[in-house]
């Protein structure tokens, strides 16, 4: 019930954002009433799924509703987001293990390039892996992946470019973690009786590091949804943000978000007593 | 302070950025933000030998575009406007949203506990989408039919304020958590039991504790403005709006008001599939220089901080160490 009402909170609060941002939409002249009128049309054509309309084509001033063919570009993004998640988060579970094969004082250089890499923005990422993609096709004549995006809605290439930047950011959270958990006297305890360090590593340590991940749950998911949007601009891709970035009015983009915010929401309250059940610790809101 | 200056990463981004900062004030006052054009270089006997737009290795260090200007003084120039543009922002969010987070914390925490759920939706909305959505409407449709109906100047203050607004919740919440972690020490309840008032506590025994977590968090700021700028020069919502120029195949371009950097990817991002693709990839590469510069303070205040804490832990108790590492995990909030 707790979970539902804070649901609920999180989901008008993103209603509220919305309709402030959307407040400028017929120029500077802003007042209060006209804010409330949005917010309530927001919240009424949100819970009936009417009145939902984009302008196709753009500038024809045709009014058409958007579904079903949002569900399309939904799915995409939904399968972007959470294929390139997971595929970062299993990266950067594996380099971290790789790291602590080498000797520390490799792995000391190591942690302070990755803080470095942490931060290089997402759009050079994403151009420079396109770029070199197109510089090997000109070179080779070989197209490892569709690199066009539209209606064709590529896969390969943009799930490994979108996870290139939450696996640096989760390698080194998971770097940090892994060390501090290594100190700790439990370890020295699972040696004394004798486990191996694969086991204690795999077992112990990586359970009790994945609650820091859901810990920072938030950092997380901001910075993937960020990611995503240049992606799909850059990339053109048509999934959810392409098309809030091309259909703009205040009620797409903020249904746009509510949907992205619904599974993720979900995902993360699983997340959160999945890993309670494993660890006994409970996860602060 | 002192012990930062000597840190050799901290050493390094902050002389970058300062380095850029003063170069380009200075070109601009003394050169008058001249922009020199390459032009067509002949051999001896007048064959051609290259002509413009030159690459970067044809013309070091970055080439020219595509009407033949020299991009390093473009750059050049627009790094004032940039990074000031980025500091200045990040500066107000900052100051607005730290004194209301340290003031809410210390005398209306229950308050704070119970709005913070209201925040919450600006973890889920991405700020280049919110900031788009505010912008969009006055920076860009209002300009599409006969220009707009607002001045330069007011458009820029009102980006001003969007750009500001927008960011001011997440840091009040890392602000607040920042005291609410501080409020737990020790030696604050004894502050209390002496009968120290709130405001007695936040100058004498909090600010020491404060003032470097602050800073952090500014210079992280500074990382989130850049990016946030670079995304909305993608999605080419040029700084202070845009005028709609004819280029020179004819065709309508909207071309930034400055040479600031943000406005130069989204006026040429269009070159990145052509072969003149450094024209845009340039402006991207010095956002990216200068976010790396940034984050080498960061991670060198860091790294500062971190050898204080165990240094006065060895101090006053060794076992404890263990326990203030959970300081490094907060660092993961923020961003």
């Amino acid at each position: 019930m707790k979970k539902i009402l804070h649901l609920v909170t999180i989901a008008l609060s993103i209603i509220l954002i919305g309709s402030l941002a959307s407040l400028f939409q017929n120029g500077m002249n802003v007042s209060f009433t006209f804010f409330l009128t949005q917010v309530v049309e927001n919240v009424k054509s949100f819970i009936t799924l009417t009145q939902l309309t984009y302008e196709s084509p753009a500038g024809s001033g045709v009014e058409r509703s958007i579904f079903p063919l949002i569900f399309e570009y939904y799915g995409y993004s939904l399968f972007i987001l959470l294929g390139g998640f997971s595929l970062s988060l299993i990266s950067a579970l594996l380099l971290t293990y790789l790291t602590f094969l080498v000797p520390p004082s490799i792995r000391v250089g190591i942690k302070k390039a990755v803080g470095i890499l942490e931060a290089i923005p997402d759009i050079l990422i994403i151009v420079i892996v396109q770029l070199s993609f197109i510089a090997f096709y000109r070179e080779t004549g070989i197209l490892l992946f569709e690199v066009v995006g539209a209606f064709k809605r590529p896969i390969v290439l943009p799930l490994l470019t979108f996870a290139i930047l939450p696996c640096f950011f989760l390698y080194r959270m998971m770097l940090l973690m892994f060390e501090d958990e290594l100190m700790k006297p439990y370890i020295e305890l699972a040696l004394g009786k004798g486990l191996t360090r694969g086991r204690i590593l795999w077992k112990h340590v990586t359970r009790n590091c994945l609650l820091s991940v859901v810990n920072h749950s938030k950092a997380v998911i901001l910075l993937l949804l960020t990611n995503l949007v240049m992606l799909e601009v850059i990339y053109n891709l048509y999934g959810m943000t392409w098309f809030m970035i091309n259909h703009m009015t205040g009620q797409i983009v903020t249904f746009g978000i509510l949907m992205i915010f619904l599974p993720l929401y979900l995902l993360e309250a699983l997340a959160k007593r999945w890993i309670t059940h494993l660890t006994g610790e409970e996860v602060p809101s | 302070m002192k012990a930062m200056v000597k840190n050799k990463r901290f050493l390094i981004g902050g002389s970058f950025i300062v380095l850029i900062i003063i170069s380009s004030l200075v070109y601009s006052i003394v050169f008058d933000n001249h922009i020199p054009v390459a032009s067509i270089t002949t051999d001896e006997n007048g064959t051609i030998t290259g002509k413009p737009p030159y690459a970067p290795w044809e013309l070091p260090p970055f080439g020219t575009d595509h009407v033949s200007r020299d991009l390093f003084f473009i750059l050049l120039i627009g790094a004032k406007y940039t990074l000031g543009l980025a500091f200045g922002i990040a500066l107000i969010r900052f100051v607005i949203s730290s004194v209301a987070g340290i003031l809410l914390q210390l005398y209306l925490p229950t308050f704070l506990q119970k709005g913070k759920q209201w925040f919450e939706g600006f973890y889920y909305f991405p700020a280049s989408i919110l900031a788009y959505l505010s912008l969009f409407f006055i920076l860009r449709e209002d300009g599409y039919g006969d220009g707009f109906s607002t001045t330069f100047t007011e458009r820029v203050i009102f980006e001003m304020i969007v750009l500001i607004v927008i960011g001011i919740p997440i840091i009040l919440i890392n602000v607040s958590k920042e005291v609410a972690i501080l409020q737990r020490k020790e030696f604050i309840d004894s502050v209390k039991v002496l009968g120290g008032s709130r405001w007695h506590l936040l100058k004498v025994h909090l600010m020491p504790y404060l003032r470097p977590q602050l800073f952090l968090l500014f210079v992280r700021e500074v990382i989130q403005v850049l990016l946030l700028l670079a995304h909305l020069g993608i999605l080419n919502l040029l700084f202070g709006g845009a005028q709609l120029k004819t280029d020179m195949f004819d065709k309508a371009a909207y071309v930034s008001l400055s040479s600031e950097w943000s406005g130069l990817i989204g006026t040429n991002f269009r070159f990145l599939y052509t072969s003149y693709y450094w024209i845009p990839l340039v402006p991207i590469l010095c956002f990216t220089f200068a976010i790396l510069a940034l984050k080498l303070m960061v991670e060198g205040m860091e790294s500062v901080f971190e050898k204080k804490q165990i240094g006065r832990n060895r101090v006053e108790e060794k076992e404890k160490r263990i326990g203030e590492v959970t300081n490094k995990k907060e660092a993961f909030d923020s961003l």
